[in-house]
Parts: C-alpha cells; sequence; structure tokens
C-alpha cells in the first residue's frame, strides 16, 4: 500500500515538474486577444477619403494615409480629426502618380508609389524634403534608421538595403530558388530581426540580419496554390499572407491573412517572437493591410478603403 | 390551353435570354487576370519582354488591393 502511494506520489511529482517546465518554455503562455471597436476615421466632411492604400503612425499616434484617388498623403491626430493634405498628381517633388505604401521613421515619413520607384520623404506637417532615387519599385519598405531603406524588391528574393541616395548596401536573402513571383514578400524588421510573410506562399518566417533562418511556420496548412496560365506566365490566384507587423507591448507578430484564410481579409495570425500561434483576430471587414500604433491600438479597412477603422487591441 | 403552352414557351426564351445575358455579363467581368491578360498585350512587346515585369507588378497589386473591392 505504501509503495503505491510513493508511486503515485512520485507520478505527480513528475506531472508538476512537467508542467512547470512547459509554463517555463512557454514564451506566450494562454493568451487570447480580443478587439474593440474604438474609431471611425474619414467619415468627415473635411479629410475625406477616396481610396487608401498605405498608413502609418508617428510616435503621438498621428495617422498618416495615402490615398491613390487624389494623388495625396492625409495627416489626422489620433482622435481622428482632419488636419493636413498634402501632394497632387504629377511627377515631381510632392506630387504622386500612385502614392501607396508609407511609413514612419525618427520624425520623418517615407512614401512610395506602385509600380514606380523611388521614395519621397517628407515631415511630419507633410512638407516635402527630399526623394530617394532607387532604381527600381518596391513591394514594400520600411525606414530602418542609419539613413536607410530596407525594400522587398521583385526580382532579387532578398531585402535589399539603400542608402539615401538610392546605392544599394548590404542584402538579406531570404529565399535561394529563383522562382521570382512566387517570392513575394511583405516583410518588417525589429529588435534586430526580419520577419518575412509570403505572399503567395504558405510561409512566414524569422530571420537574423545576416540571413539566418530562425524559424518557419506554415499557418494555412495550405499544400499547393492555385495557379492558372496566361500566355507565357503561370500567375498564383490566391494570395496567403498580404502584410506583417508588430504590437509594441509583447512584440508579437501580425500577419493578415488573405484569400486562404478561412474569413478572406479578415484574420490576422498572432505568433510570439519564437514563432508560436497565440491566436487569431478576425476583423469585422476585409482589408488590404493593418497597421499597430504605439497605444497598440490596430487600423484597417473599412468601407472600401474610403474609412479607415481603429481598434483597441485587448490582450487576456 | 395552347396560350398556356404558348406563354411557357415564351417565358423559358425569356429566362434562356436573361441566362445568356448573365453568362456574357459573368464573362466580361473585370478580374485581376483579365487585368494582366490585357497589360501584357499593351506592355509587353518581344524586344522588351522585361516591360512584363510591369504587368506581374500590377496583378499582385491587383490581387492584394483592388480585389477586395470587387
Amino acid at each position: 500500500m505504501i509503495t503505491i502511494m510513493n508511486i503515485k506520489k512520485k507520478k505527480l511529482k513528475i506531472f508538476f515538474l512537467l508542467f512547470f517546465i512547459s509554463l517555463a518554455f512557454s514564451d506566450a503562455g494562454e493568451v487570447t486577444i480580443k478587439i474593440k471597436e474604438a474609431l471611425t476615421i474619414g467619415n468627415e466632411r473635411r479629410g475625406i477619403i477616396f481610396q487608401w492604400v498605405g498608413l502609418t503612425t508617428d510616435p503621438e499616434n498621428n495617422i498618416y494615409i495615402t490615398d491613390l484617388k487624389d494623388y495625396s498623403v492625409k495627416k489626422y491626430n489620433s482622435e481622428g480629426k482632419f488636419l493636413k493634405k498634402a501632394g497632387r498628381k504629377g511627377q515631381g517633388p510632392g506630387e504622386f502618380l500612385t502614392p501607396g505604401p508609407i511609413d514612419f521613421h525618427d520624425g520623418f515619413l517615407y512614401i512610395g508609389q506602385i509600380q514606380h520607384p523611388g521614395i519621397q520623404i517628407f515631415d511630419t506637417d507633410l512638407n516635402y524634403i527630399k526623394s530617394i532615387p532607387i532604381n527600381q519599385p518596391l513591394i514594400s519598405f520600411q525606414a530602418v534608421g542609419n539613413d536607410q531603406i530596407a525594400g522587398s524588391i521583385f526580382l532579387g528574393n532578398k531585402i535589399q538595403l539603400y542608402d539615401f541616395d538610392g546605392k544599394e548596401a548590404m542584402a538579406i536573402p531570404y529565399v535561394q530558388n529563383e522562382d521570382f513571383m512566387l517570392n513575394a514578400v511583405e516583410f518588417r524588421m525589429f529588435n534586430n530581426n526580419l520577419y518575412v510573410c509570403f505572399q503567395w506562399k504558405d510561409i512566414i518566417c524569422k530571420f537574423s540580419l545576416t540571413g539566418k533562418k530562425i524559424w518557419e511556420r506554415n499557418i494555412l496548412k495550405v499544400k499547393k496554390i492555385k495557379t492558372k496560365k496566361i500566355k507565357n506566365f503561370t500567375l498564383p490566384q490566391d494570395i496567403c499572407f498580404k502584410t506583417i507587423t508588430s504590437d509594441c507591448e509583447r512584440n508579437f507578430i501580425f500577419v493578415l491573412g488573405g484569400h486562404l484564410s478561412k474569413n478572406v481579409n479578415r484574420d490576422v495570425y498572432v505568433l510570439t517572437p519564437k514563432g508560436k500561434w497565440v491566436d487569431t483576430i478576425t476583423l469585422p471587414e476585409q482589408t488590404h493591410t493593418i497597421h499597430i500604433d504605439s497605444e497598440n491600438f490596430l487600423l484597417s479597412r473599412s468601407e472600401y478603403g474610403t474609412l479607415v477603422k481603429k481598434f483597441k487591441l485587448i490582450f487576456q | 390551353m395552347f396560350l398556356l403552352k404558348g406563354n411557357k414557351f415564351v417565358l423559358f426564351i425569356l429566362v434562356f435570354l436573361l441566362f445568356m445575358g448573365a453568362a456574357q455579363n459573368l464573362k466580361a467581368e473585370w478580374t485581376c487576370e483579365n487585368a494582366f491578360d490585357l497589360c501584357l498585350v499593351t506592355q509587353w512587346t518581344v524586344n522588351n519582354p522585361a516591360e512584363a515585369i510591369r504587368c506581374i507588378m500590377g496583378y499582385s497589386f491587383c490581387k492584394k488591393y483592388v480585389e477586395p473591392l470587387f
């Protein structure tokens, strides 16, 4: 009888030991993430949005959007009040043809154009400062400090860094094969790491800045993407992931899913920096991008791009 | 009875025409693939195949930003 009790006690000890070990190695614990709608931006007469594409925020959480339909960049405060607009159609300084990706870094805004090379720098009052003559259009980019821009390019299979004269600096290769169409990525660099999500593949990766892969995840469990042949080109049909970003509180990775998500263009997959899946948030409306500001508000598209919705992220 | 049969026939023709019209509309629907095809016709020349990259970028943009608006 005593032996049986001893065995039971031992089992119990082992169970608790394993439990605490699993807790120690878990980098997220049991976290669920909820969103609560906080604000709608763009529904006032002033500062009307025609079709926003890019969005970023500054440390005061002022919101900057690029409006494709009126060739402009618009600024709103954190409460959604319209403050200023700059830009017009053209190819000169401070002018746009297809304003698209936008990023904020160290007091300045960096604005790129869809299918057009080059990045323009503005201050936070939307005054044009200068242009960076990058010789090819970028899928996405990030201002990374030391007067450098990191960009994902179509034919390179790498994240290329450029100086402010547009000269190529170092590059971080993220894939070896030559299938350039399927290798298009969105990325985010922070905490000395590179996080990449593939547009046409079910792959999310973390790299060191030297290009060493730290982890790779397949969230959607999709084996093969549907393709369609048009003339000599084989085009992928469904987008796996649309954009990748992070929050400021826990440094979780937020990846917006595309056509292959359960809720098309609405599911946001949340991972820890170690690549562990934490939760999936479902947005109420389809969006093409997401952004998280310094107060952990998530911003996304609403009403077909004529509004911006702001949601509070609640970690439980 | 004849009139009823006649009406049914007319109704059938009308439904058929409506169906064909809808099918035609669907065929003519604007998609990212159709836009890519059109882009190749207008941009890609034998002498300058590099122009096709613009069409591919346009397709990628269309799938990401524009298609959810259809």
